[in-house]
């Protein structure tokens, strides 16, 4: 009954999506230009589920409170143009800047959730 | 970053995932299960660590940020598995041995949905465990004694809540979102109220910190309580009250200051004694709720006006009915006081003992461990 339990759970599930995003932002940015947009399963369940207004995964909901809270540079704005680029499955002008500021969101909780599991409270 | 420090410390860096590699050890069956999760795990930081010194797509100077990300990365996750699983392996001894019989038991007396975790007595701060390693940690002593090791299944719980793939688990994770929609609705309500009263800034602040808690952590502890309850039984409330009396902490204490990832001893108790009275069990129910008053008798704790806003009595009796339907949704046997497992019996059965002959329990309890450790299944 100790405080690894949530944390370790979400630093686990954060990893996950921090690969994933990484990739694709290295995809987007390696490849030439195509405007279509499939990104890994991962990154799409990433997205979708940010939308939702209730969360079972620990990592979400840590997202989805920073993302409340309004202290990061990724904002609703910014789920609503990538939901529409998965839905279409096409890119548009500003997609490397939004899956950027996305991943700066992952990276914030994972360190976060790092931090909580090497010295809990 | 210029290309030279990526190939020298990623090439360190894969050095280390190798001698890593290198000493697990073959340890015993009971361990099997982290040193092939280790195992996996090293060998895909050593493919991701190649692929990022190796492969052309990273020389690309727009990519650096997401090279450097990914090499962060890598260094945490080899930080956590060197520093807590790899330990867990090079000292693994037979007290770990026998506890992983018994949570294999356990495991199976359940019908718990996901794989085992791998449990290690090494740990420094009671029981707790790393679900992304699989693994749970509990005191030296507490693998030769039975009061608290009920403990062991609210710890099981947090597998099942931070499991992202089986959808076995799915029915607690859809209950966990129904608590967490019911509790910060409870609390929307309550702040509109507040502000039509001109209550304090003060006041609605804390209501702020208070879905903080309950959307975080709070959801989660709560149902790991109520899973241990309906996989072991009273035993598990016995453990808690006792804990709350061994321990200096406040029962019902509120979040004024900073997060709290456990909410209030008293709210939990609540919802544990609540779920032991729909399992049949309220006869032992009744007897736990004498010590938990005389426990707070001897405290003279009492709880602040906002304590019930907080945690609303309503919500706390529903949270425990409404979870049984999930646990059972998931396949898992519950407890009944006319059918318990081997495990859950014994557990049971020392705190009978405890209360029957105090004088004589020690004695007791060194003979029932000897049951309960040397019959239980590999």
């Amino acid at each position: 009954m100790s405080d690894t339990g949530v944390p370790s759970g979400i630093f686990g599930q954060l990893s996950e999506y921090s690969l994933a995003l990484n990739r694709v932002l290295v995809d987007l940015k390696s490849q030439p230009p195509s405007g279509r947009f499939a990104p890994a399963e991962r990154v799409k369940d990433l997205i979708q589920r940010l939308a939702e207004p209730w969360h079972s995964e620990l990592a979400i909901q840590s997202l989805s409170n920073a993302l409340q809270a309004k202290s990061v540079e990724f904002d609703l704005a910014a789920m609503r143009r990538l939901q529409k680029a998965i839905a279409t499955a096409s890119t548009y002008s500003g997609i490397i800047a939004d899956l950027e500021a996305l991943a700066r969101l992952v990276r914030s909780q994972q360190t976060g959730a790092f931090s909580r599991l090497r010295h809990p409270a | 970053m210029n290309e030279a420090y990526f190939k020298g410390a990623l090439g360190q860096l894969e050095e280390r995932i190798l001698q890593l590699i290198e000493r697990i050890p073959a340890n015993s069956r009971e361990m099997e299960l982290l040193e092939q999760r280790c195992r996996d795990k090293l060998s895909e930081q050593r493919n991701l660590c190649v692929e990022l010194r190796d492969s052309p797509v990273y020389v690309n100077p727009a990519v650096q940020a997401e090279r450097l990300d990914l090499y962060r990365d890598l260094v945490e996750q080899l930080d956590v598995i060197e520093s807590v699983a790899m330990t867990v392996l090079l000292r693994a001894n037979e007290d770990d041995r026998r506890l992983n019989r018994l949570v294999t038991e356990i495991t199976r007396e359940v019908s718990f949905p996901l794989s085992r975790p791998v449990v290690s007595c090494s740990s420094r701060d009671y029981f707790h465990i790393y679900p992304h390693l699989n693994l749970m940690f509990v005191p030296p002593m507490e693998s030769r004694q039975l009061l608290h090791l009920p403990d062991l299944y609210h710890e099981l719980c947090h597998l099942i809540l931070a499991e992202l793939h089986d959808r076995r688990t799915d029915p607690f994770k859809q209950a966990l979102k129904e608590i967490k929609a019911r509790m910060f609705g409870e609390l929307d309500t309550l702040r509109s109220r507040m502000a039509l009263n001109r209550s304090p800034k003060r006041l609605t602040d804390q209501i702020d910190l208070w879905q903080y808690c309950w959307l975080n952590d709070w959801g989660v502890e709560f149902l790991c309580d109520l899973f241990a309850v309906f996989a072991c039984g009273p035993a598990f409330i016995w453990a808690h009250v006792h804990l709350c009396a061994k321990r200096r902490s406040l029962i019902y204490a509120l979040p004024n200051i900073g997060q709290f990832s456990h909410p209030a001893d008293a709210a939990r108790y609540r919802v544990m004694s609540e779920a032991l009275r729909i399992l049949g069990f309220g006869k032992d129910a009744d007897e736990i709720d004498k010590l938990w008053q005389q426990l707070l008798g001897v405290t003279k704790e009492t709880p602040s006006d906002e304590f019930e806003f907080c945690f609303p009595p309503a919500v706390l009796k529903w949270v425990a009915e409404s979870s049984l339907a999930a646990y059972e949704k998931m396949g898992c046997r519950c407890v009944s006081p006319k059918s318990r497992g081997r495990v859950a019996g014994i557990l049971d059965d020392a705190w009978r003992e405890f209360w029957r002959d105090q004088s004589g329990y020690p004695a007791w309890e060194n003979n029932a461990a000897k049951i309960l450790f040397l019959s239980n299944v590999a």
